[in-house]
């Protein structure tokens, strides 16, 4: 299997004429036996007769055309994220004006052995520390499947308390981040209100305590997250959106 | 050639460190439900410094607890269930027995009795499972006779500090005390702390007396009285109980009255010639205005918190609704449009709604819409349910609730904007016409 999407191809029409027509006439004689088409030649020892090519009739019991005949699924098992847009290089700052230089003689490419051997080991290099244990700084690995995402989602919200808080507090989003240990359970000191929206900072603060609460009870367990995905969830980030809890 | 091709095929074949990783940052999750219940605490019994103190520390633990218990959005952890018990005020507070019993929320105090005889309270308030204090430890110091108000003020600081609601404990309601069957009910008028404790009544039972309405200071109350034999309104001195008349036209009736928030105006009903209206009078120099002048019966008036606009009830469509209008007079506009009638609006101290007496299919509610009319909502039903009254931080909403039958009895009742925490408020006799007091200072 791909381990990159190729571009699909195009589905082909099937191809069966709406009227039936004559068949065209054929390459090669229909015969019971298939024989390769034979030409004199004089320095053979044994002289075969000259005979024409022949081959057995083709039959089927259904027309299977191109746009039906079933062709190894292409799909890739997984298809990794697409690359974010790199940072645009700024322009670098305009200096006086120097004299264009002149375009140098046109001369034939070198190859510098010591140079494509290290861009080898580079690349091989680069590929070794992805699949590595993410000492890189990115998260690296499988990332969380939708369940488990819904399960942390389900765990946390089973704690998330609102019936204390005023009005306005249950008009403000807020924006936590937490630090999660490998057992699964999240690191109180961490826990930080990174934005919250819809209401002032007053608000904002008694939010985020109701906030607060449901992660650390709820994560006073563990929480149920794949040790091995750690690197994924190592950090949080979960905005609590009080919307569906307003008085209606 | 060769090396170019196999430094291509490495390009490509094998897979390079960002299409491998993800696009980087924390994990993202969005909570979008949760579970709304009352917030467990605990609140041990206050630590006595001292023999003298010993008196009031259980007794401001428990008004706390009732209070913050009253909200319907806090459940005491009851003692037998504690397992740390709180010997110092000072000493540090050990977490883990108390994430232990779930209790999200610690009050502790400490209660003395100074070199002055003077009540020292003092609390700290603590996030259980956030390991730390939320603001910081307070006192309050009075007098023995107002250990109460300083336990409400305790519990305010609680309330505000967990849900960033404005405190509401240490008010006060002035309401109608009623005693005797429907047909020969005596009425008086009668003050209380918000929870139904130290009733004082202010005037007698001879005459009828109607709808009292607190000053935006606390201070003077309005009410209406029948002792001359038709309705006229009063101002009445709270701490004094000295009281003036509002002097209107000879042959008129007036009621329903009620402060602007300068507390220097009054806007009141008038009826004059069988038609009634709305009228504004200025207290200090008697000097009045008149706001309406329609056919149709104009009452209920009550100041939005600005004092820009009036919200008022009229039958003028035919049925009484409720309408708007700018403080100085002027057009008006209808704001309610449902099924039945409406009648006694009041403006919210926050600006946001108004509260109304609602009559339909033959029930009686309490209901609430924004200030253009929409989004109403009935939080009440019965047999009759009328009068509401704002608490001072606009989350409850206090009315009178009527029984049915010649032995029906008046009672007042509270009830959550949310329509969730309906209860009665425990007065020694028959009540209506409640009116919640400002915070007290």
């Amino acid at each position: 299997m791909p381990e990159i999407a190729e571009t699909p191809r195009l589905r082909p029409s099937p191809r069966v004429a709406p009227e039936p027509v004559a068949r065209p006439d054929p390459d090669v004689q229909v015969d019971d036996v298939d024989r390769a088409e034979t030409a004199p030649d004089e320095r053979a020892e044994e002289v075969e007769e000259d005979r024409q090519e022949t081959a057995r009739e083709e039959a089927a019991t259904e027309i299977v055309t191109e746009a039906e005949r079933s062709e190894e699924a292409a799909a890739p098992a997984r298809s990794p994220r697409p690359r974010s847009r790199p940072a645009r290089r700024e322009a670098p700052a305009q200096t006086a004006e120097a004299p264009a230089p002149k375009p140098a003689e046109e001369a034939a490419p070198r190859v510098d052995d010591a140079a494509v051997e290290n861009a080898i080991a580079a690349a091989l290099g680069a590929a070794g520390a992805a699949v590595g244990t993410g000492d890189t700084g990115t998260p690296s690995g499988l990332p969380l499947t939708a369940g488990e995402k819904d399960a942390l989602r389900v765990a946390v919200q089973r704690c998330w308390n609102v019936g204390s808080l005023s009005t306005n507090a249950l008009g403000t989003t807020v924006v936590v981040t937490v630090s999660m240990s490998e057992d699964g359970r999240p690191d109180a000191a961490s826990i930080r209100m990174t934005g919250y929206s819809g209401g002032g900072a007053e608000a904002a603060d008694h939010a985020f305590a109701a906030a607060r609460r449901a992660i650390i009870r709820c994560g006073a367990e563990g929480y149920d997250l794949p040790v091995a995905k750690y690197d994924r969830w190592r950090s949080i980030e979960m905005t609590f959106n009080p919307e569906n809890m307003r008085i209606k | 050639m060769t090396r170019y091709l196999l430094v291509l095929l490495v390009a490509l074949f094998v897979p390079s460190a960002p299409l491998l990783a993800q696009d980087g940052g924390p994990l993202r999750i969005e909570i979008t439900e949760g579970v709304i219940e009352p917030l467990p605490y605990a609140v041990p019994d206050f630590v006595a410094d001292g023999v003298s103190g010993q008196e009031y520390a259980r007794q401001i633990a428990e008004v706390v607890a009732s209070d913050l218990n009253g909200t319907g959005l806090f459940r005491q952890i009851p003692a037998e269930a504690h397992i740390a018990r709180v010997t110092s005020f000072s000493s540090p507070v050990q977490f883990s027995d108390w994430k232990a019993i779930n209790a999200q929320a610690l009050i502790t105090g400490a209660v003395s009795v100074d070199g002055a005889g003077r009540l020292v309270v003092r609390f700290r308030l603590y996030d259980v499972f956030a390991g730390q204090e939320i603001g910081q430890g307070l006192q309050f110091v009075g007098t023995g006779e107002g250990w109460r108000r300083m336990a409400h003020k305790v519990a305010d600081q609680v309330y505000s500090r967990l849900t960033g609601e404005d405190p509401y404990f240490d008010s006060r309601v002035v309401f109608v005390a009623e005693t005797g069957p429907k047909d020969a009910r005596e009425k008086r008028l009668a003050i209380m702390d918000y929870d139904g404790a130290n009733i004082t009544y202010l005037t007698g039972a001879e005459s009828l007396v109607l709808a009292p309405r607190f000053s935006p200071t606390g201070d003077r109350v309005l009410y209406t009285s029948y002792e001359t034999g038709h309705p006229r309104i009063y101002v009445l001195d709270v701490a004094s109980a000295g009281r003036q008349v509002l002097e209107t036209p000879g042959a008129s009736m007036s009621f329903s009255p009620r402060f602007a928030p300068d507390g220097r105006t009054v806007v009141y009903s008038l009826t004059q010639g069988g038609n009634t209206d709305l009228y504004v009078m200025d207290i200090a120099s008697g000097r009045s205005q008149r706001l309406t002048s329609a056919p149709s019966i104009e009452t209920a008036p009550s100041f939005s918190p600005d004092g820009a606009r009036i919200v008022f009830e009229s039958d003028r469509s035919g049925t009484p609704q409720l309408y708007i209008m700018p403080a100085s007079g002027g057009e008006a506009t209808r704001i309610s449009f449902g099924q039945g009638r409406y009648g006694t609006p009041v403006w919210s101290p926050r600006g946001d709604l108004v509260a109304f007496t609602k009559q339909s299919k033959g029930r009686f509610h309490i209901g609430v819409m924004r200030t253009d009319g929409s989004e109403e909502r009935l939080l009440t039903a019965s047999f009759l349910d009328e009068g509401p009254t704002w608490s001072p931080n606009g989350r409850v909403i206090m009315f009178t609730r009527e029984t049915q039958g010649a032995q029906g009895r008046s009672g007042l009742y509270s009830v959550d904007i949310t329509g969730r925490n309906l209860r009665p408020v425990p007065t020694p006799t028959g009540a209506s016409d409640p009116s919640w007091s400002p915070l007290q200072n």
